[in-house]
């Protein structure tokens, strides 16, 4: 006779098992958090840990890992890192570089120059340029540069294709780094192997990665913290309320709308660099009808209330621009172009009347990631919509907007809103390694332009500053003319951080240097 | 019995077979080029060929589903596109929190709705049944997405009690991180809760009426008695039934709430993998999904039948 | 998805109740119990506020008031503004417009859909049912939110879309509730007599047996409405349903969401009157249960 557990005995059962799985797991308990752990946090997630991506959700870990030769600080001026010493030749055709003897990878090989001629060796492999972007950002960076030798064990010397005056604002962005491993470019599968002050630990997707002290970091006492804890958060909207609660000491300010707000707080510091070369652009699908037609691209151009978007969309933050070269201390800047487009909705309209284009209709797409571009697409499909013009909107995640912006054709639609660097550096760096800006064979959409590549060409060769200064002028002209993209404001990179943290710094290119960082328990 | 049990398994079978397949086509009938995306935008025509071939992409469909199919029976589910890990160790993460969140939930509900619905049954008709009555309604009809952003308004905006979303901070102990689950249990606990009360109490109500508590009444037996004894082994059976298809309707109901807080379970996994095209990971977590919610409704159905033998007589299927 | 548990454990549909009840009885039943006839007013009130609302509006609810961003109650905006300034009362009256019709359309839908499926497989038998339901089981795998978001991806997202895709997963109740029905009324006299007759088998499933179960299918599309409601808020809540500008309840609250810090009010108006839809549906369609068969006994309860 099978023995029947009664009703009352299962439901006592089922409940205990229940209860007694619910209760957390014990995790190897540690009470609080070691006084230097440091707790960051941004929006988004990690697309790579190849700090050669470049890509803008990366960016700020780029130099806790990561050294290079030289790099410069947020006034420009040169330090040296992985070199000792940085010798250009008298006429400006080659660099010799001598290595520091106690750099080491964190995984403690030493840092040698045959390293360098291997990175060099990566922007040639063409399974590698297949396979990872950063490796042809890099390959483009180093276009001009023809050779790269290791005299010795600790010298290198770089050989340039004609002179180079500006090579130390290439270095700053040739991070050194391995790939051990061909198939996995990104350095995303296995622990990345940098020579930063910080050893990468490990990630967890969409939560945080974890970087600790290189306790055999070259520079005695550096850095300070023990821990830094770099925390990805999928809602940017919570940035703010972490920060204000003190589950974190910095953020990285992704919505300009909470700028206002941290300004007011006392225990909140906000910082910005100085020379925010970021901007927003509009890439346009040129190949695609009737984007083809220059003036419907003026009309569009025209059809934008800059000076609006910049106080409602960007809160104030950003300025307006209708040019890549803005600031006023760019080689390229002429103050006519910068007060390009103003917003002239009737101008629009009798454009694209002359284009012979009717109720036109054109697709974009939005990312939660950078809230001020569904805020400025949906005032200007406002605008849009007064000249008969639609403009339809849709709202994707991360992964797939970074997708459909990097491909060539932008998977099928019309435009999307990008963010573009470097425009503040020499107009050799920002034309040779921003394919987003060019005419020809590498150009990121297809726009052709012979006469601009012409002009870069000759750019990156002159050294005559007033030559210079004349043929990025005239680049610059020509992008504003044909406007291939839509400029829209620029991208100040804003921080706030806890009084409790010291010592943060961002260096020429924008990125979050900590090295030199301490916390106050 | 293990007959019976034995036949519902097998019947299972064709169904898990059929839903593999629809896992399967996704991949195939979506738009995008998975060799395209692990070769790169830039890679030559004869890399591409390579790399399909690689890939298995050049194979007939039929193949590719049984080799795809083999590779999952074995545990081998491929890498992210994406986050380039291992799906297995992103399954395995991502389960633990899901499962944390789930079955506190589970218990909160069954710690309130269980004495409410008793109570509410055994006063029917009272301004306290007309309460529980009038909150299950509510509780029903709240989306959760709503109710967890009333919370975050409340509680993390308001009065800054408790973090706005995330699963915790893993420098920091157990407990501390129990801050972190608050509010996603109470969100997806709510609709539970009144579901749960609801049922309970109409079993109750079921089983006070029955004839036979009637005569034990009639008896003479004291109030107390008559529901402990009787009434209570009764409304047994549609409440473990219902509890267990709560269970598997949590895991669909974490999916949004997951969503809300930015909780990394495997519902928050499956959507943003969904959102963001990552095939692999869609396939693995849709695969898991799909069996553990199968192996609950079966387990719920045996159990139902084991406890009630009338019901398994009356199956018509 | 939702289906109606009664409380007493008979599985098998009681449709002679439902023979020959007319709608005019049902209604008095429906509006005498308190629930019902609450449920149903409020109803009324939504589908009107829906069809008339966006006339009376104040604002249009794309248009923009830049000047007064994420602002609180005022007279001007009775219920404030959003991130693009517009006002967030117009936006919640047409938003009524997006989740009723919804609601109405995926359920027709599923409706109409499940019932043939229903029939067919109930009548006909054999391998034709058996291939039409191993169709609803591999549906009824699926978690319906899954099955839902699953379908958008491959479709696309939209409002339509999102139609079609929560009508997708509500199949597989209705086609098995009628497919039940036409089992049981097959042996019938009166099927038995349609047949003798020599009527074409179409003719029998759809004028003899269908209306004998029509209102439990009626029942069942006003049990499966809010909660198809609320599937396709969810599904706009993740992005996956109408896209910006148009305003539907769900994605208002995703934006809500971006800017609770800036403005807690701005979430509260859509959520609620979501929430007040789906209980008055809730009531209605538990009223419209009792009434249609009231021998039936009360609180039955729901799985959403």
């Amino acid at each position: 006779m099978r023995h029947r557990v009664s009703r009352r005995e299962f439901m006592k059962i089922a409940a205990l098992s229940t209860a007694a799985l619910a209760v957390p797991p014990a995790r190897r308990t540690v009470a609080a958090p070691a006084v230097g752990t440091l707790n960051y946090a941004e929006a988004g997630d990690f697309s790579a840990f190849n700090p050669w991506r470049f890509e803008a959700v990366n960016t700020n870990m780029h130099n806790q890992l990561f050294d290079r030769l030289t790099w410069k600080d947020d006034r420009g001026r040169v330090h040296l890192q992985l070199a000792e010493a940085y010798e250009p030749a008298r006429d400006g055709t080659s660099a010799r570089i001598k290595l520091r003897q106690d750099a080491k990878w964190h995984d403690g090989k030493p840092i040698v120059a045959q390293d360098f001629v291997n990175m060099h060796g990566y922007t040639k492999d063409t399974s590698l340029l297949a396979k990872e972007l950063g490796i042809r950002k890099t390959r483009d960076l180093l276009a001009p540069v023809k050779d790269v030798q290791a005299v010795d064990q600790y010298t290198l010397v770089f050989t340039f294709n004609g002179q180079v005056p500006y090579f130390t604002e290439i270095l700053d962005y040739f991070w050194a780094i391995r790939i051990d491993d061909p198939n996995d470019p990104a350095l995303m599968r296995k622990v990345p192997v940098g020579s930063g002050p910080f050893k990468f630990i490990h990630w967890v997707p969409n939560q945080y990665a974890r970087f600790v002290r290189n306790p055999d970091y070259y520079v005695k006492g550096k850095p300070t913290i023990d821990t830094f804890m770099f925390r990805r958060l999928d809602r940017p909207e919570t940035l703010v309320a972490n920060l204000q609660s003190g589950a974190v000491h910095g953020i990285f300010v992704s919505n300009p709308a909470d700028v206002q707000q941290l300004r007011a707080d006392r225990n909140i510091t906000v910082a910005s660099t100085p020379h925010p070369g970021s901007v927003f652009p509009v890439m346009l699908n040129v190949r695609k009808s009737p984007l083809d037609r220059k003036q419907v691209r003026q009309a569009l151009s025209y059809a934008m209330n800059r000076v609006e978007m910049a106080q409602k969309a960007f809160f104030g933050v950003s300025q307006p621009i209708s040019t890549m070269f803005f600031s006023p201390t760019s080689l390229g800047y002429r103050e006519d172009l910068a007060k390009a487009y103003p917003f002239d909705l009737d101008r629009a309209g009798r454009l694209m009347e002359e284009a012979g284009v009717r109720n036109a209709e054109f697709n974009t797409i939005v990312t939660p990631r950078w809230p001020q571009m569904k805020l400025f697409t949906l005032i200007w499909q406002a605008d849009l919509a007064k000249i008969g013009i639609k403009l339809n909107v849709a709202e994707v995640e991360q992964a797939q907007f970074l997708a459909s912006g990097n491909d060539a054709s932008l998977r099928g639609l019309d435009m999307i809103p990008w963010v573009v660097g470097r425009t503040t550096r020499d107009p050799a760096i920002f034309f040779g390694t921003q394919i987003t800006h060019r005419g020809g064979r590498t150009a990121k959409h297809g726009w052709v332009n012979d006469e601009l590549e012409k002009l870069v060409a000759e750019g990156a060769a002159e050294i005559n500053t007033a030559k210079r200064r004349s043929i990025y002028q005239r680049a610059n002209e020509i992008i504003v003319e044909e406007v291939p993209m839509i400029h829209v404001a620029n991208d100040p990179r804003i921080w706030a951080w806890s009084t409790k943290v010291k010592g943060m710094t961002t260096d020429l290119v924008g990125d979050l240097t900590m090295v030199d960082a301490t916390l106050q328990s | 019995m293990i007959r019976h049990v034995l036949l519902r398994i097998l019947h299972l079978i064709p169904t898990l077979f059929l839903a593999s397949m629809v896992i399967f086509f996704i991949i195939v009938k979506a738009p995008g080029d998975p060799a395209q995306i692990t070769a790169g935008p830039e890679a030559t025509p004869e890399q591409l060929a390579a790399e399909r071939a690689r890939l298995g992409l050049d194979k007939p469909l039929p193949v590719r589903y049984a080799v795809w199919l083999s590779d999952v029976v074995h545990l081998n589910l491929g890498y992210s596109l994406l986050a380039r890990r291992q799906v297995t160790q992103m399954i395995g993460e991502a389960i633990p929190q899901t499962l944390r969140l789930t079955l506190a939930s589970m218990v909160l509900s069954i710690l309130i709705g269980f004495p409410i619905g008793i109570l509410a049954a055994v006063r029917q008709n009272s301004r306290l049944d007309a309460v529980v009555t009038g909150l299950s309604s509510v509780g029903l009809a709240l989306p959760s997405f709503w109710l967890g952003i009333l919370l975050i308004i409340t509680f993390s905006v308001r009065f800054r009690w408790l973090p706005p979303s995330g699963v915790g901070d893993p420098d920091q102990g157990s407990w501390y991180n129990l801050r972190y689950l608050v509010m996603p249990v109470v969100t997806i606990a709510a609709s539970n809760l009144a579901v749960f009360a609801r049922f309970v109490r109409s079993a109750m109500i079921d089983a006070l009426a029955a004839d036979y508590v009637r005569t034990a009444r009639a008896k003479g037996l004291g109030q107390r008695a008559v529901v402990v004894r009787h009434a209570l082994k009764n409304a047994m059976i549609p409440v473990v039934t219902i509890l267990g298809i709560q269970f598997g309707r949590l895991l669909g109901g974490a999916v949004v709430t997951e969503a809300v807080f930015a909780y990394s379970g495997i519902g928050r996994l499956s959507v943003l993998s969904i959102l963001n095209r990552d095939y692999p990971v869609v396939q693995g977590t849709l695969m898991l999904v799909v069996c553990l919610f199968l192996i609950v409704n079966l387990t719920v159905d045996l159990t139902y039948g084991y406890l009630d033998p009338r019901v398994k007589l009356e199956e018509a299927r | 998805m939702a289906t109606s548990i009664p409380a007493s454990n008979s599985k098998k549909p009681d449709s002679r109740a439902a023979v020959g009840r007319p709608a005019a009885a049902v209604l008095r039943r429906l509006m005498r119990e308190r629930k019902g006839a609450v449920g149903t007013v409020c109803m009324l009130l939504f589908i009107l506020v829906a069809i008339v609302g966006p006339r009376v509006a104040p604002y249009n609810p794309i248009e923009l008031h830049l000047e007064a961003q994420l602002a609180p109650p005022s007279a001007r905006f009775w219920w404030g503004t959003d991130e693009l300034g517009r006002d967030i009362l117009s936006r919640v009256i047409h938003g009524a417009r997006v989740s009723l019709a919804a609601g109405v359309l995926a359920v027709g839908l599923a409706g109409i859909v499940g019932v043939a499926g229903g029939l067919v497989s109930g009548y006909l038998g054999g391998w034709i049912d058996a291939i039409i339901s191993r169709v609803w089981d591999t549906l009824l795998a699926f978690p319906a939110i899954f099955l839902a978001i699953g379908i958008v991806t491959i479709i696309g997202p939209g409002y339509l879309n999102a139609v079609l895709a929560v009508a997708i997963i509500n199949l597989p109740t209705f086609a098995r509730l009628v497919r039940a029905s036409t089992i049981a009324l097959r042996g019938k006299d009166f099927v038995e007599a349609a047949r003798a007759i020599g009527a074409p088998n179409a003719r029998i499933m759809f004028r003899t047996i269908l209306p004998n179960c029509l209102s439990l299918v009626v029942v069942q599309m006003a049990i499966a409405a809010p909660a198809a409601i609320l599937v396709e808020a969810s599904l706009s809540y993740l992005g996956l349903g109408s896209q910006p500008p148009t305003a539907s309840w769900g994605n208002m609250l995703t934006a809500a969401q971006s800017y609770l810090y800036r403005s807690p009010t701005y979430g509260i108006f859509p959520g609620a009157a979501l929430t007040l839809v789906v209980i008055a549906l809730n009531y209605f369609a538990d009223g419209l249960q009792d009434a249609i068969d009231p021998r039936r006994t009360r609180a039955g309860a729901q799985m959403t």
